[in-house]
């Protein structure tokens, strides 16, 4: 944080000095006069924070100073765990770390691959697909009308004299004819 | 100090003298003669944002040109003339040299009028006789 705030103070001096030179250049003396107040304000700003920086480090100064022993100690404090273990050829004591890895390794395979069969299935049922099954369906469907006849051919086949062959062959169908 | 060292130091040298030099060149105010039968267009983008609602575009734009007419060399040449609703001309004779067309190119874009602001987008000299 405390770095962007340096270079925005000195991204924002350079600039404004720029503009500051190229408008007086062009006559423009209300943007130069402008431009060069951007640069004193950035100048001062700056300046400022240079001085306390310095005055800081005079009135503490040893807390820029590291004291080399701490160092060292805390560096040799530090847990020097090895990290991937398992793939150290040289560690044969313990295999069960190469078997875990095994396992949860075989694990992310079988799901990538369970994950791989169900996309494959489901590109099988795509709506095209279903359309020519129910093409397919159509020849075995119930009739429109349903199998039962309605009054009306049952009035006709009891009309005395009558002999359609479409009714009859219809009422057979229907489970009613003889 | 070796004979490297010593050529990188002469072309650094030369190198600021000759910028030093083009820099003069660049920005020394210099007037030299202008035919008086000579005139210049000068051709404006103008816009206002927020500003009095009691001045026109055409007002702002008149009285910018004629108070920087007044820090170069030249007169009106006629009145203001408006090309579209964001564009003015006006002639001044006699014409700019080269340092009074960037002092008055200056002036114009300039931040001097709040809330105005111009381009200029040409300056056509010609001859008037």
């Amino acid at each position: 944080m405390r770095r962007i705030i340096w270079l925005a103070a000195g991204v924002s001096l350079l600039a404004a000095g720029y503009f500051s030179i190229v408008s007086l250049n062009r006559w423009e003396w209300s943007r130069a006069l402008y431009f060069g107040l951007i640069f004193l304000v950035a100048e001062i700003g700056l300046a400022t924070a240079l001085l306390l920086r310095k005055l800081d480090q005079i009135q503490h100064p040893n807390v820029a100073q590291v004291d080399p022993m701490v160092l060292s100690r805390l560096r040799e404090s530090r847990d020097s765990t090895h990290r991937f273990e398992w793939l150290d050829a040289r560690n044969l004591t313990n295999r069960t770390n190469v078997f875990i890895t095994l396992l949860i390794g075989g694990g992310v395979l079988l799901s990538g691959l369970a994950w791989l069969v169900d996309r494959v299935a489901s590109v099988t049922s795509t709506p095209i697909r279903e359309q020519s099954l129910a093409k397919e369906l159509a020849s075995i469907t119930y009739p429109r009308g349903g199998l039962l006849v309605d009054d009306m051919s049952v009035l006709a086949q009891s009309v005395p004299g009558c002999d359609d062959p479409q009714l009859r062959k219809l009422l057979r169908r229907a489970g009613h004819g003889g | 100090m070796n004979w490297l060292g010593r050529i990188g130091s002469l072309l650094v040298t030369l190198a600021l003298v000759g910028g030093a030099v083009l820099m003069r060149d660049r920005t020394l105010s210099r007037h030299d003669y202008v035919d008086p039968r000579t005139a210049v267009e000068v051709v404006v983008q103008v816009e206002t944002r927020s500003g009095e609602r009691s001045s026109t575009l055409e007002e702002l734009t008149e009285a910018l040109l004629l108070s920087c007419r007044l820090e170069v060399n030249t007169d009106p040449y006629g009145d203001l003339v408006r090309l579209d609703d964001h564009h003015y001309s006006m002639t001044f004779r006699p014409a700019l040299d080269r340092t009074d067309r960037r002092q008055f190119k200056g002036c114009l874009q300039d931040w001097t009028l709040d809330h105005f602001l111009v381009t200029v987008e040409q300056m056509n000299e010609f001859s008037v006789e």
